[in-house]
């Protein structure tokens, strides 16, 4: 009898043993767990058993495919407010969460919630929710989808153990952008390196894996693919992909795969998933637009571009944001037959006042030496990143008319910023090349670890996405403050517009922060 | 441009017609027959491309040159029809009862190289049971295969709306066919043992 109970008391602390290792969050699903798993995600059975569902309203039963668990109850079993109630298991043995506004039952076991799935019936018998389908289902499939329900909420997200999380890059690692890609590494892997000699985030080491590219004449783009496709991440970082941005914003969204801080100069249009830190080409259009703005009153602005993929819709964006003050004339012209007499004869008929310029730097000049010959004599403005290079080559009549956008500055940087820029490369031994791609690297690599740390000890992919949305006001130390939202994906809303001062040389004569806040 | 992708497309066409022409006047001299290899395979090219297995293969030399071809155009996102037309690819395979590989190669080549990777085609040739030996799903650099798409008359801008036709060919023989998809399966198959049994010879 003593040893009896002994035995029993034995084996029910091995089973609490046993039990408390799932709860931190183990990685693996049992095979039953992966069938249920199945069932409740696409509303099939992996043994190609029928399983069809039928909503109370509506006659004919459907497939359960087009009505999955997963459409109503998430991901994590969460449920969708009180339409569609939290079903992991720890809810429905909770005593205290069933309490409905219409109804109120005790706990659920194997039993009721079987019953509950196929004929739409609580534990106490009431009726539950009409949107709630009826599901025929063999008991083989009911067994595992229960077995999974027990487990549901408590898996990992793919890239992530009780260890490491995995983070992704996309990088040229061969060809003439090997450069810019390997700044970037190094910046990302020295931040890894200090923070995981400090203990990692709640206990996680941070690993990355880089998908190179550009070492043959296959897409770079197959590179994103194959990393997503092989290697499970968690999250991506700073992916460089030039005009593979569109494909990668498909793929990021297809595998709901946060993206911190993509490496790209045009494009600001992700989706959910990506989050850029500053300004593109497309928020610096929209700030040198709004700056021309006088007492509320927009001047004659044209846009002058290149018909290249991505400038017609970052145009007609800039116009139509001002259109309630203004009109803005678009000029677009072909690549490589750029017209600037014709584009200046026809701007300065229209009395135009300023000129936006997407151009090369080489077109700018042209076209500001074609304009002074007619003595037409517009504001001038431009991204750096297009005219910097030549903007002292400019005829000195347009002094005080000239303008660039930046989405960052020297004045940006706080003291302490530089300081963890300065003592990251002094320790790792990076050199200050591709100084802009490190700028970029080292800000989405503390946005990012700042989000992740704000997404709790377990995050998943939808938590951090939650976290990198409540970010307000993070600095990065270099760049201007990050600040995210739902529907807001663009970190630093504005950018810096400063005129440019010919006669001394100088580019700070006048600088102001044109804020695109909605 | 408009003008310039449909006369490219013409263009090829028309290439495709006058290259069994040529060829018919032929004799079977080993220099005519040389001379007339050349010919297509600088009209096919050579061009680079991958297989499912990341093999590096040249497009006439390694894929056209002496064999009997099925050729059918692919995109492994695609919802429509391409899974349909390597479905009945699959059923002509399976009635025709001749050795893939041997007497017959079947070739499904990328419209959409910027995607398609070598592993996402072996795993959509996975998905529709022909991932085998004799039936390459190939993909590569964009240029090239755009390249090889125009010069076989099927490339259009839009994947979505690409061609479903069937292109089969004795490559030995010089004779190209269109099959277009509404030939049911057996009907394929007998144009292929038509185009098995063709010899250079005759």
């Amino acid at each position: 009898m003593t040893v009896n109970r002994l035995a029993g008391a034995t084996i029910t602390l091995l089973l609490s043993l046993l039990l408390a290792v799932p709860a931190s969050g183990a990685d693996d699903l049992s095979e039953a767990e992966a069938r249920g798993k199945h069932i409740y995600t696409r509303g099939e059975s992996t043994s190609g058993r029928v399983i069809s569902a039928e909503v109370k309203l509506s006659a004919a039963p459907a497939s359960a495919s087009i009505l999955p668990c997963l459409q109503c109850h998430g991901e994590r079993g969460e449920g969708i407010g009180e339409l569609s109630p939290a079903i992991d298991w720890r809810v429905l043995v909770d005593p205290a969460a069933h309490e409905h506004p219409e109804r109120r039952h005790g706990i659920f076991d194997e039993r009721s919630v079987a019953r509950a799935i196929r004929n739409g019936l609580d534990p106490a018998g009431n009726g539950l929710e009409p949107t709630m389908p009826r599901y025929r289902i063999a008991d083989e499939d009911m067994a595992d989808l229960i077995a999974y329900l027990k487990r549901i909420g408590t898996e990992l997200d793919p890239g992530i153990s009780a260890r490491s999380i995995r983070i992704g890059t996309v990088l040229p690692t061969a060809g003439p952008l090997a450069g810019i890609g390997s700044a970037i590494r190094q910046v990302i892997e020295a931040q890894f390196a200090d923070i995981n000699a400090a203990g990692g985030i709640h206990g996680r080491k941070l690993e990355l894996v880089v998908g190179g590219y550009g070492a043959d004449d296959t897409p770079a783009f197959w590179a994103a693919q194959d990393l997503v496709a092989r290697e499970p991440v968690f999250a991506l970082l700073s992916s460089f992909l030039p005009g593979f941005e569109p494909e990668t914003a498909e793929l990021v969204t297809e595998k709901q795969l946060p993206h911190v801080g993509p490496f790209a100069l045009l494009t600001n249009d992700g989706g959910r998933y990506e989050f850029f830190t500053q300004a593109s080409i497309v928020e610096q259009t929209h700030a040198l637009v709004e700056s021309t703005v006088a007492d509320g009153r927009l001047p004659r602005v044209a846009i002058v571009y290149p018909r290249v993929k991505g400038f017609e819709a970052l145009a007609d964006a800039a116009r139509d944001r001002v259109s309630a003050r203004g009109s803005v004339r678009n000029i677009p012209y072909e690549l490589n037959a750029f017209d600037a007499a014709g584009i200046a004869a026809g701007l300065a008929a229209a009395e135009t006042d300023a000129v936006v310029f997407l151009g090369s730097g080489t077109e700018f000049l042209e076209f500001a030496s074609v304009a002074e010959q007619r003595s037409f004599r517009p504001t001038l403005l431009a991204p750096a990143r297009f005219a910097e290079r030549v903007v002292f080559d400019l005829p000195g009549s347009f002094d005080g008319r000239v303008y660039l956008s930046y989405p960052a500055l020297p004045s940006d940087h706080s003291e302490s910023g530089v300081i963890d820029f300065e003592l990251l490369h002094h320790r790792h031994d990076i050199d200050y090349s591709n100084s802009l791609a490190q700028v970029a690297a080292f800000t989405a690599t503390r946005v990012l670890v700042d989000a992740l740390q704000r997404a709790g000890r377990s995050p998943s992919r939808a938590t951090l996405v939650s976290s990198l949305e409540a970010m307000r006001d993070f600095s990065p130390g270099l760049t201007p403050a990050v600040s995210f939202g739902p529907g807001q994906r663009i970190g630093a809303r504005g950018a810096h517009v400063l005129r440019v001062d010919l006669a001394e040389g100088r580019l700070d004569a006048e600088q102001r922060w044109i804020s695109l806040a909605p | 441009m408009e003008i310039r992708k449909i006369l490219s497309v013409a263009l090829a066409a028309l290439a495709l017609l006058s290259v069994p022409l040529m060829e018919a006047s032929a004799t079977a001299s080993d220099a005519e027959r040389a001379a007339a290899e050349a010919k297509a395979r600088e009209y096919f090219t050579n061009l680079e491309v991958i297989d499912q297995d990341g093999n590096r293969l040249r497009f006439y030399d390694d894929l056209l040159k002496d064999k009997v071809v099925a050729i059918n155009f692919i995109f492994t996102n695609c919802q429509g029809a391409c899974p349909l037309m390597t479905r009945q690819l699959t059923l002509v395979r399976d009635q025709l009862g001749a050795e893939i590989g041997k007497d017959i190669h079947f070739l499904s080549i990328s419209i959409d190289p910027v995607r398609d990777t070598p592993a996402a085609m072996k795993e959509f040739a996975k998905t529709h049971e022909a991932d085998q030996a004799g039936w390459r799903f190939v993909t590569g650099s964009p240029k090239n295969l755009t390249y090889i798409v125009q010069k076989l008359g099927q490339y259009t801008e839009d994947v979505e709306a690409h061609s479903t036709l069937l292109i089969a060919a004795n490559v030995r023989t010089a004779h190209w066919t269109k099959i277009p998809p509404n030939v049911p399966p057996n009907g394929i198959v007998e144009r292929l043992r038509m185009l098995i049994e063709e010899d250079a010879a005759e």
